[in-house]
């Protein structure tokens, strides 16, 4: 019956309910009985997905415990293929919503109880790392379940019930626990494995649009007493579209079967959301077919289609394309809007270990492991007083959550194209070359619209809010004169593409190298970009290049040359184009959202990119606003307050980056010391992989503020000449 | 390290490693550590040899001298220690937080003596000094170690036969409803009785008295191993077992795999409570019965009024006993290492 294969094909039976009844006693009562159940048929096919949906107390849970075996019913007969049911067997998985993973095993014994139990471990201990990699957590093999998210336990409890292969899985609501995001992903592997395996599959949930998504059938039960109502085959093409015609036709179908159709929702179409306020009328978007590319609106003036959306997104950098692609997924319609045409030229070429989750979220991770992008294993670190290399790697510490121990070094003019493209693809419009000259508010403040150019031609275009992603150009920051520059971080950037430059050991040759360099605060990149492209950039303070008057390549040599070691390295290295300059780095905005508007990504804020924050920030801050937008849309409100939680979250992990690279610049060797030392590398190591988002406390950067302090006030320390002591009194804020 | 001459004078080591001026320790935050890991031992020695050889007092000499070698040794220690510490952080880590302790306790000795042997405020012979208490433990340690050997044997056999009785039979009444419809009411009813409430009959019972005591300290470690065991099993979460029942478990599995599993943290409350009693029961057992062993050496030390042995004997009781306990929390930390959020002993 079993093969060795997780893939194998075909597993399921089928399963057939007979009339059964169930009754509880009451708990108020010794004699009186409360129907769960009521005289229930059902017959299930081999390898058929049905999703079970109800009310509360309508005995869908009644009914997986007695497929189950763990319950048994008054009246009524339960068949699996030609058996009856008679008890608990492990043909028949159960996953509940609790992932009820056992505490005191680790992940893989989790995972191989079920072989245990059936005394089969010693013929099948191999299965145990396939399922450990079929759901991604062979990272985790040896963690206990309390150091696991919800997902991952969720994930380690599917394994558990497949390992068996079953013929019948009965899932209840297994994902209702999770969030928005987890939760389309795990639907997703579901499916895979279901289609792999061909299991027989029973789901109970609560969430119509997840029924819809998942099932063959639906089964809807009604309550007191439970029976089932009806069942209504979905006729739709897998994969499903969340935000197609005829799935949120079937939708408000099964809401009304239901009764639980609000007035909102149906008045407005069938739509989920509310449409636009002020432009009354929304024609249908043109083009939004799964698999559409990138596309140019034809240039003939009349015939520009009309395209108002929910959402305006200004720019098409990676926050930009990672809203939309977030949004997408929820059926908000929206455009982007970018000035450039991709592929555009861009720094900020490393990434961060955290960005592997979003890249998840928006299944992108695929194309990011098909392009040839150079692997990210760590970060090493040089000091120009000595030869010693400071080394970083990530997988000393697994982040929690992710299945890789690297990020990614990238090309960014392709990166941001693939990621673009993979946003178009998801569902997301995008018109290219079209700047926006302004943004467009009504006299109560809030946005109504943008005024964009776009090959000569100028337009308005409405929606319900504005979110401004342009990136350093910060459209609506400039507009609405938010932006004040952070004057601790007046810093300058000089970066060119070189080749022939030596990666040192061949161990960390693929990581980051940054080489501190003698002039306070100044610092050297090197990201390798491809096998024989590098690219190396020199930060030093704005002061420090404008007032010497030098060229481009002469302050360039000047600085490799402070520096021996990267000296040696840089000896043999060629420039492959123009040198280009970066200049006013740091800044922040005093708000981030407003009435119907909202900022992420660098057009928020923007930090020194000394550990790679970049691409992070705007992935990080995509992600959440995206959050808050489906949720500001749900409710019809897109108000300032509506996002008041969205800039707390990201001013207070940006928040964290800033204080993180304000202590490292005020005393570089402490910083040097201190990825040196095996009890605080970890945690160092743990920011540098970008958990600073949702934490209150990082008592690491309490630590180096107070050795800095007592340097500070130690004249005779030996680091003290290493202060840069014009950045001191602003850290005491 | 290698350095480029021109920035020859601004190099800084890069490792905390490199010796500090001695000047600047006391300012600088990260050096703090090193003196509170050095100063509180030798201080508190000081202070100590100081009332001892300073202040006129009662003690013989031979046992004064003795007292005087014994603080010479521990101070030598400790300034021995506290150099190696400045080389060495994780042996400064440990002692930054035990020397305060250690400190107090030689302080705490040193108030005794005040007490005993310089000031005289307590009657003699019932309290001697501490220079008398060492003086006994050195002299009478052929016999203190055979009692203590003595007390150990005891009460091994003891918990270790009480607690696999009681493993045994928590086990059975918290799975199975018959053995709890007959094997609660006996619980009740049997297990509040103080263990050492059986003494007389189990002393005529009992073919030897270390026979019986070995059944008293079991009876002892028993009754709460065997309730919490109960309790652990009975309440496991029925959806563990639901889970492992649809992975296919048989009820060898559901125990052993689940249920005592998800009961371990329960047992272990049992296994703290019964070492407890058990230490009770052993002290009263060699007390009143058997003829060696701790207990005993402290009432016949009081017979010959020597209390300068019974305090010996009760500070190396509290070693002991403390010494177990740890042991036991070393194992609940292994056992248990898979709780969340557990406090370490």
């Amino acid at each position: 019956m079993v093969t060795s294969s997780p893939a194998a094909s075909n597993e399921g039976s089928p399963l057939r309910i007979l009339g059964i009844k169930k009754t509880f006693p009451a708990a108020n009562s010794a004699t009186a009985q409360t129907p769960a159940l009521d005289e229930t048929t059902v017959s299930v096919a081999a390898g058929e997905f049905i999703s079970i949906i109800g009310p509360s107390g309508c005995g869908k849970s009644t009914l997986l415990r007695l497929i189950a075996g763990l319950d048994f019913p008054d009246s009524g007969e339960l068949w699996v293929g030609d058996a009856p049911i008679t008890g608990p067997g492990a043909e028949r998985g159960l996953v509940f919503q609790d992932p009820n993973l056992f505490p005191w095993l680790t992940v893989s014994h989790n995972i191989q109880a079920g072989l245990v139990a059936r005394g089969v471990l010693h013929q099948k201990r191999h299965e145990v790392d396939e399922f450990m990699r079929l759901v991604g957590l062979e990272a985790f093999a040896h963690a206990y379940p309390h150091h696991l998210s919800g997902g991952m336990a969720q994930r380690v409890a599917l394994a558990r019930a497949l390992i068996n292969h079953p013929q019948v899985l009965l899932l209840d609501e297994p994902l209702g626990a999770l969030d928005a995001f987890t939760r389309m992903r795990m639907q997703d592997e579901v499916l895979r494995l279901w289609q792999a395996r061909r299991t027989t599959i029973l789901l109970v949930t609560h969430d119509i649009d997840e029924a819809i998504y998942m099932g063959d059938r639906i089964l809807i039960m009604t309550p007191r007493p439970g029976r089932v109502e009806q069942i209504i085959p979905v006729a739709l093409e897998r994969p499903r579209q969340r935000n197609s015609e005829a799935f949120l036709r079937l939708r408000s179908e099964i809401l009304d079967l239901l009764h639980l159709a609000g007035s909102d929702s149906r008045k407005s179409g069938g739509g989920p959301f509310p449409e636009g306020g002020a432009s009354g009328t929304t024609p249908p978007v043109p083009g939004n077919s799964p698999g559409c590319e990138i596309s140019s609106p034809p240039t003939g003036g009349t015939d520009w289609p009309d395209l108002d959306a929910q959402v305006i997104i200004i720019g098409g950098g990676p926050a930009g394309s990672t809203l939309g692609a977030y949004l997408a997924q929820a059926g908000v319609r929206h455009l982007i809007l970018d000035q450039a045409v991709h592929p555009r030229a861009h720094v900020g070429e490393s990434l961060v270990c955290s960005t592997t989750r979003i890249f998840q979220d928006i299944h992108f991770l695929p194309v990011m492991e098909r392009e040839p992008f150079v692997r990210k294993y760590g970060a090493v670190w040089t000091h120009w007083g000595n030869e010693q290399e400071h080394v970083i790697r990530f997988r000393e510490i697994p982040e929690l959550g992710l299945t890789q121990d690297y990020t990614y070094h990238v090309d960014r003019s392709r990166f941001d194209q693939l990621l673009l493209q993979h946003a178009a693809r998801q569902g997301s419009r995008v018109l290219e070359n079209a700047r926006v000259e302004n943004v467009e508010f009504d006299a109560s403040g809030a946005a109504t619209g943008v005024r964009v150019k776009h090959n000569g031609q100028e337009r308005r275009l409405r929606c319900r809010l504005v979110v401004d992603a342009s990136g350093r150009s910060t459209v609506l920051g400039s507009q609405l004169h938010l932006k004040r520059h952070d004057a601790l971080f007046d810093q300058f950037a000089l970066h060119n593409w070189f080749e022939g430059v030596d990666r040192g050991p061949a161990e960390t040759a693929d990581y980051i190298h940054i080489h501190v360099l003698p002039l306070p605060r100044a610092w050297a990149w090197l990201i390798p970009i491809n096998r024989t492209v590098t690219s190396v950039g020199i930060v030093t303070k704005g002061a420090d290049f404008t007032k010497g008057g030098e060229t481009a390549e002469a302050f360039f040599a000047r600085h490799v040359a402070s520096h021996p070691l990267l000296a040696r390295r840089m000896a043999g290295a060629r420039p492959v184009q123009e040198f280009t300059r970066e200049g006013n780095y740091s800044y922040v905005m005093d708000r981030f959202a407003g009435d119907g508007w909202l900022l992420v990504g660098d057009a928020a804020r923007f930090v020194d990119p000394v550990f790679s924050s970049g691409v992070s920030v705007a992935l990080e801050s995509a992600k959440r606003a995206a959050e808050a937008i489906i949720h500001a849309l749900k409710r019809n409100r897109v108000s300032a307050d509506a996002f008041a939680g969205y800039e707390r979250t990201l001013r207070a992990g940006v928040d964290i980056w800033r204080e993180f690279i304000l202590l490292y610049y005020q005393l570089p060797p402490l910083f040097l010391d201190l990825i040196a030392r095996p009890d605080t590398r970890g945690q160092l190591t743990k920011l540098l992989q970008g958990d600073v988002y949702d934490r209150s406390a990082v008592p690491i950067l309490a630590q180096m503020h107070g050795t800095i302090q007592a340097v500070a006030a130690d004249q005779q320390h030996p680091w003290h000449p290493h202060l840069s002591k014009d950045l001191i009194p602003a850290g005491e804020n | 390290m290698l350095q480029t001459g021109q920035h020859q004078v601004n190099i800084a080591p890069l490792g905390m490693k490199e010796p500090v001026p001695k000047a600047d320790l006391r300012r600088a935050a990260a050096s703090k550590g090193r003196w509170r890991a050095f100063l509180p031992v030798p201080g508190a020695v000081l202070v100590a040899l100081a009332v001892h050889l300073g202040l006129p007092n009662n003690e013989l000499p031979s046992e004064a001298g003795l007292y005087s070698r014994f603080l010479t040794f521990i101070l030598g220690a400790a300034v021995a220690a506290g150099l190696v510490q400045f080389l060495w952080p994780g042996l400064r880590r440990w002692m930054r937080n035990m020397c305060p302790i250690f400190g107090a306790a030689i302080l705490t000795l040193s108030l005794w003596e005040l007490i005993t042997g310089v000031l005289r405020w307590l009657p003699l012979p019932y309290f001697p000094a501490p220079a008398a208490v060492l003086q006994s433990m050195v002299n009478d340690r052929a016999l203190l170690f055979d009692s203590t050997w003595h007390s150990l044997l005891l009460l091994l056999s003891g918990y270790v036969l009480g607690v696999a009785i009681a493993l045994i039979t928590g086990v059975c009444i918290g799975w199975s409803t018959s053995m709890r419809y007959w094997g609660m009411p006996l619980l009740k009813v049997v297990g509040p009785i103080p263990a050492t409430a059986w003494i007389p009959l189990a002393m005529v019972v009992s073919p030897s008295a270390m026979l019986s005591a070995v059944g008293l300290i079991s009876l002892a470690v028993w009754f709460p191993v065997t309730m919490l065991t109960i309790s652990g099993i009975a309440n496991t979460r029925a959806s563990y077992l639901d889970v492992a029942r649809t992975l296919g478990a048989g009820r060898i599995y559901l125990i052993f795999r689940v249920a005592i599993p998800a009961a371990m943290p329960s047992i272990f409350v049992g296994l703290f409570m019964g070492l407890g009693t058990s230490f009770l029961t052993l002290v009263v057992a060699e007390t009143v019965g058997v003829k060696s062993g701790l207990g005993w050496y402290v009432s016949w030390a009081q017979g010959w009024a020597e209390y300068g042995k019974v305090f010996a004997a009760l500070i190396i009781m509290a070693a002991f006993f403390s010494t177990i306990m740890t042991l036991l929390f070393k194992l609940r930390d292994r056992v248990l290492g898979w709780q969340k959020g557990m406090i370490k002993w």
